[in-house]
């Protein structure tokens, strides 16, 4: 289909970019779009909540990571809270939640890919996170559905939408 | 926000487009996306699942339909249980069903589901051929399901009625 040149991983992984780091997909760099100001206050609220739990429960959490999901798809999550400090720089086992933080030019059928590739790598939580309709949705063997809030029982944690959404 | 000139209701009603008619949102033509082969089969596959109840429904294609004085929505499908009095009609139908387009953005099919839900329409259905996957949308948002369901008309929709 594409006509552009792939990129060796190796590659990809010295270069820097001026906007956002694109994801690596199968030797293709794909752009992903500026997170605005919602999605900026939406990703750090979400850490100020779960980086308290860091002690007690002996969670690593981290905003902005790039995980290499297989050899040639690195993709990069809003937020990840691994139980494990990855051994990784770009952790290669799947984190326990993650969570996609919807930007206004994010397309339906992007989001929905991505979050069926974490779901296949093997992620238990995964989440999203819509600031503009201020919506939680869940994503598991079910597809995608909308909740009133977001249940964490085993860390004895319930995330509501006025904890992150300003 | 936006600084473009806003055009009137009538003048849009008038006008007429090279690609997909947009959308009338407040004085503001909001272009929408081109239908793909995917797009364009999954709607008609609707159209023929429908046709076979006729008897009861009156099936429509993308419709433009006006929400409020200002707000014209096109429906890529819809169906209604009376034929609507009006060109465009102002009542809201029984079942809408917007089909996901490729470059269609996750928070403006968001909005046009909620204004479709403010409206009053009962059954609001996506359909994502890429992904193939059904959504309804009602009070407790958005949801997958694995099958389109209208019990008051014991009939129900599996994928693969939709999806080539």
């Amino acid at each position: 289909m594409s006509a552009r040149a792939l990129v060796p991983v190796e590659e990809y992984l010295r270069m820097s970019f001026e906007g956002p780091d694109p994801e690596y997909l199968d030797g293709e760099l794909v752009e992903r779009n500026l997170g605005d100001d919602s999605h900026s206050s939406t990703q750090s609220n979400l850490v100020g909540i779960l980086h308290p739990l860091k002690k007690k429960y002996r969670i690593h959490v981290r905003p902005e990571i790039h995980m290499r999901l297989a050899p040639t798809r690195i993709r990069v999550a809003d937020l990840a809270v691994f139980r494990e400090k990855p051994a990784d720089q770009i952790p290669s086992s799947p984190p326990h939640i993650v969570v996609e933080i919807v930007s206004p030019g994010d397309r339906y059928i992007e989001i929905h890919e991505k979050l069926e590739e974490y779901r296949l790598w093997g992620i238990k939580h995964i989440w999203l996170m819509d600031p503009t309709s201020r919506t939680f949705s869940v994503y598991d063997d079910a597809g995608l559905r909308e909740v009133p809030a977001l249940d964490l029982a085993e860390y004895e944690l319930t995330i509501q939408k006025s904890d992150v959404f300003e | 926000m936006s600084t473009r000139a806003l055009v009137p209701v009538e003048e849009y009603l008038r006008m007429s487009f090279e690609g997909p008619d947009p959308e009338y949102l407040d004085g503001e033509l909001v272009e929408r996306n081109l239908g793909d082969d995917s797009h364009s089969s999954t709607q008609a596959r609707l159209a023929i699942f429908f046709g076979k109840h006729l008897d009861r429904m009156k099936i429509r294609t993308e419709l433009h339909m006006r929400l409020a004085p200002s707000r014209i929505r096109i429906a890529d499908f819809a169906v209604f249980l009376e034929k609507p009095a009006e060109r465009i009609p102002v009542s809201p139908p029984h079942i809408v069903v917007e089909i996901v387009s490729p470059g269609d953005r996750y928070v403006e099919i968001h909005d046009k589901l909620e204004e479709y839900r403010n409206w009053g329409i009962k059954h609001i259905w996506l359909a994502d051929p890429t992904s193939r996957t059904f959504s309804v949308y009602d009070d407790g948002g958005l949801r997958e399901v694995r099958v389109l369901e209208l019990p008051e008309f014991q009939v129900a929709i599996q994928k693969s009625d939709v999806f080539e």
